[in-house]
């Protein structure tokens, strides 16, 4: 067997020093930085073996690259078990913890990569996400026709602009109001901008993180030659796994990409700050914020986005905004996939629902729809008055729109 | 090692907490140390102290070799199975059970992190005197059974000076607890009282050769109003010996450390100078004023180091030592204790053994009472200078035993059971047989006996 795409992590692996910091916190209580969350590895906390850390699927991605281990479905299925939210290898005052510095998420990668290549990986749930995405360019398997529903009655939008607005799958079809908020507000702020409507395929996150490389490509082909038909020079993504997949895993694709990627916080933010949006109705609620792995921890730091998401939520007049334990580099991981997850993605959410009411707060807010998502039902099964939203629903409601 | 026993644990810990799939045992195969691999048969995580019981009682019957697990941070293989067997993985148990205010005392189950633990108490106002740096897996059955230290040492010694009492699972599987609550009626409060000699002790500094902790009652202290911090540099480690003998002789500190300028660089300290030595104190704003005024009069009189204000304490520079290194570099840790007045000779026999080796290195001191823990780091390349590296620290180990220095843990690796008086090791021999007939518990630590 050879694992191509593993070998070149081969000195961040052997380097893993089974430390357990990638396990659980807090780390050191001591430190001026303050102590970390006491949950690090969300599938760790769920399934209480080294197996499920990263320091255990390491050791395995060592064996196999020695040659001392056969894969095997139920180790497929463990290192499946694990929402890549990279809590495994943070930084804190400015360097990681964690001696293999930062290259779990992309071993991981890496070695899903191999399996999909021998035929052994992934699971079933990523399987057929990858079968929907073929059929239908997104991952619910829905009819590419209802792509523009969530257009908001009578908005007319032009077919090319400098800004196009790339929904993703999840704010289209699962949380279409999402969308829909998003757009009223880019229209209340003055942005032009075009969707790809039939033409936007999923972003295709759900095929990388689960190492479907050869599914991959095709998907981002697709996707940056028709963003390069509407001549748009900035992507807008309303979902973090598609801010990040097209702003780092396109471009290992497709090369340079002549447009930027942001996301619809960062827009919103400079909207709020040139006084374009001006959200005037007061709300009286508490809240705190869900940081997206994906806008913050995954990303490099110095394109984490913090202070944009915060600075939107605290333009509304009325709130009360409180922070959860872990936030920013150690955002709490909102469990992901309720799909090719089901059980983790739940008891992950749980935890971070738990961590919301610790601090107080009435609602959750979040700026992913997948946060959204799965944060939502959690939030659901745990028969809880906590609403979860995102940060374009409530910047909604504060203006009155 | 046959599916039967594994149907028995399961039956005792339920089937999702026992596995013997070859890629799970490979996840336990290695520790921090530069031991292993090392597999294990069989992994099981049991959720309570009668589980644990009852899979002693299976494995002293069936002659199991057992190694009970915390965090897997020991630097010399400690939590690794050496013949195989069950490792016991006590990451499930890290409840705090009681927060006594009136005894001042914490009761945990001992697979709690020992972070944790302190964020805990630390969240009511209250504070172990420790501050231990290290990986955040530390768990506090490992950390007691290792005797910890950290600052506040050479104040208040070390973790298990602090120690009220154990809940213990011998090895043919009954339920001990010692301290005050082996008495009827009474509460964990003290640890030293009238029902006999101090059998706690029996299992401190024993890495679970003499039976598994699984509860822990530490005695808590009210934080400090403020503390208090001086950091002094000195151009030779003679010179670096007198300042932290002058500072443990006055007693007027909370903790003292020394590092030479390499472990600075490796730990991302600032390098103020040769060598360094903090001071630590805490207390009433009056105290702690007065500490440190003491401590800067006697360094200046002796004239032999200078105050360096941009010296950090060690828990603000340190935050995962081996991921400073540029991989493959890692590092390894072979520690010991010693009389402060050999401090330099320790120095230079680790300097010199690191020299004829090759190998980049750094040292750090904590001063415990009146004595001194040893942290010496080499840094080698897994895969080029393993071999060197161990040589190293056998070496090292003989010149450090020859100087008068003992060993911080009875780790396998090196073996020091040659240097342990005979009628010490014959005494030693009687209690661990006593209590492990079957010779089941971490096979393969030192001190070794014949069974």
């Amino acid at each position: 067997m050879k694992f191509e795409m593993l070998e070149p992590y081969h000195r961040w692996i052997w380097n893993c020093q089974s430390c357990s910091t990638c396990q659980k916190g807090p780390q050191n209580v001591f430190s001026p930085a303050g102590p970390t969350p006491d949950r690090i590895c969300p599938s760790y906390d769920k399934y209480p073996r080294l197996t499920y850390s990263a320091q255990g699927r390491i050791l395995a991605a060592r064996a196999f690259l020695e040659g001392t281990l056969e894969v095997t479905d139920s180790f497929v299925a463990s290192l499946y078990e694990c929402t890549l939210c990279g809590s495994c290898g943070p930084e804190r005052m400015g360097r990681s913890s964690c001696s293999v510095h930062r290259q779990q998420v992309p071993i991981f990668r890496a070695l899903r990569t191999d399996l999909v290549k021998m035929g052994k990986a992934p699971t079933e749930p990523y399987k057929k996400v990858a079968a929907s995405i073929e059929k239908s360019a997104n991952r619910f398997g829905t009819a590419k026709a209802k792509r523009t529903q969530w257009l908001p009655e009578g908005m007319a939008l032009p077919e090319k602009a400098e800004t196009l607005y790339f929904p993703g799958c999840v704010a289209t079809f699962k949380s279409p109001e999402i969308a829909r908020s998003t757009a009223k507000l880019l229209n209340r702020g003055g942005v032009e901008f075009a969707v790809l409507g039939e033409e936007e395929w999923c972003c295709g996150n759900p095929l990388s993180a689960s190492g479907q490389q050869d599914a991959f490509e095709p998907v981002v082909q697709h996707n940056v030659s028709a963003i390069m038909g509407t001549g748009a020079n900035r992507v807008m993504t309303s979902c973090a796994c598609c801010y990040n997949v097209l702003k780092f895993r396109y471009p290992e694709v497709a090369g340079d990409l002549d447009f930027e990627v942001v996301h619809t916080t960062e827009v919103l933010a400079g909207l709020i700050d040139e006084g374009k949006l001006k959200p005037e109705k007061s709300l009286s609620r508490t809240l705190t914020y869900q940081d997206p792995c994906h806008l913050t921890r995954v990303n490099a730091p110095e394109v984490s986005l913090f202070e944009e998401p915060r600075k939107v939520i605290q333009s509304i007049p009325g709130i009360s905004f409180t922070e959860m334990e872990g936030n920013g580099m150690f955002t709490q991981c909102c469990g992901r996939n309720p799909y090719e997850l089901p059980e983790l993605s739940l008891h992950t959410g749980l935890n971070r629902i738990k961590d919301a009411q610790a601090a107080g707060a009435d609602t959750l807010v979040t700026s992913c729809a997948f946060c959204n998502w799965s944060l939502g039902r959690a939030a659901k099964s745990l028969g809880t008055d906590m609403q979860v939203m995102d940060v374009t629903t409530l910047l909604i409601q504060a203006m009155g729109l | 090692m046959g599916k039967g026993i594994v149907k028995e644990l399961e039956t005792i810990v339920g089937a999702e907490n026992v596995t013997d799939e070859e890629f799970e045992l490979i996840a336990y195969s290695r520790d921090w140390s530069y031991d292993g691999p090392l597999k294990p048969d069989i992994i099981v995580t049991p959720g309570s102290t009668e589980e644990v019981s009852a899979v002693m009682k299976l494995a002293n019957k069936t002659q199991t070799p057992v190694c009970a697990r915390g965090g897997g941070t020991t630097t010399t293989g400690m939590a690794l199975p050496r013949e195989g067997g069950i490792v016991l993985d006590l990451n499930r148990m890290g409840r705090i059970e009681e927060i006594d205010e009136d005894a001042m005392a914490v009761t945990m189950q001992a697979g709690i992190t020992v972070y944790r633990m302190i964020k805990f108490i630390e969240k009511r106002g209250w504070k172990i005197p420790l501050k231990p740096k290290f990986g955040s897996g530390v768990s506090m059955a490992g950390w007691a059974s290792f005797n910890g230290v950290g600052a506040g040492g050479s104040l208040y010694g070390r973790v298990t000076d602090m120690l009220l009492g154990l809940e213990v699972v011998l090895p043919t599987g009954e339920i001990v607890t010692t301290g005050s609550a082996s008495f009827k009626g009474a509460k964990q409060f003290c640890r030293y009282q009238g029902t006999g000699p101090d059998l706690t002790g029996l299992f401190l500094n024993t890495f679970g050769t003499m039976g598994v902790i699984t509860g822990i009652t530490l005695r808590v202290y009210r934080k400090p109003e403020t503390e208090g911090f001086i950091g002094y540099g000195f151009e030779t480690a003679e010179d670096a010996q007198e300042g932290i003998r002058i500072l443990t002789e006055a007693n007027i500190s909370y903790g003292i450390n020394l590092y030479d300028e390499e472990m600075c660089k490796i730990a991302g300290l600032p390098i103020p100078a040769p060598w360094v030595v903090h001071m630590y104190a805490e207390g009433w704003k009056e105290e702690v004023d007065f500490r440190v005024r003491k401590g800067r009069e006697l360094l200046e009189k002796a004239g032999i180091g200078e105050e360096r204000p941009k010296a950090i304490p060690f828990w603000y520079g340190v935050e995962g030592m081996s991921s400073r290194l540029i991989p493959p570099m890692r590092t390894a840790c072979v520690g010991g204790f010693h009389p402060l007045g050999i401090t330099a000779a320790v120095f230079h026999a680790y300097n010199r053994v690191g020299e004829e080796y090759n190998l980049r290195r750094g040292m750090v001191w904590w001063v415990i009472n009146n004595y001194a823990n040893i942290f010496p780091i080499y840094v080698y390349n897994e895969e080029t200078e393993l071999d060197v590296m161990i040589k190293a620290a056998h070496d090292l180990r003989a010149e450090w035993s020859d100087l008068g220095c003992t060993p911080d843990f009875p780790g396998p690796n090196p073996d020091i059971t040659d240097r342990i008086v005979p009628e010490y090791l014959a005494f030693y021999t009687k209690v661990k047989k006593t209590l492990d007939p079957n010779h089941i518990m971490h096979r393969g630590m030192s001190p070794r006996v014949a069974y």
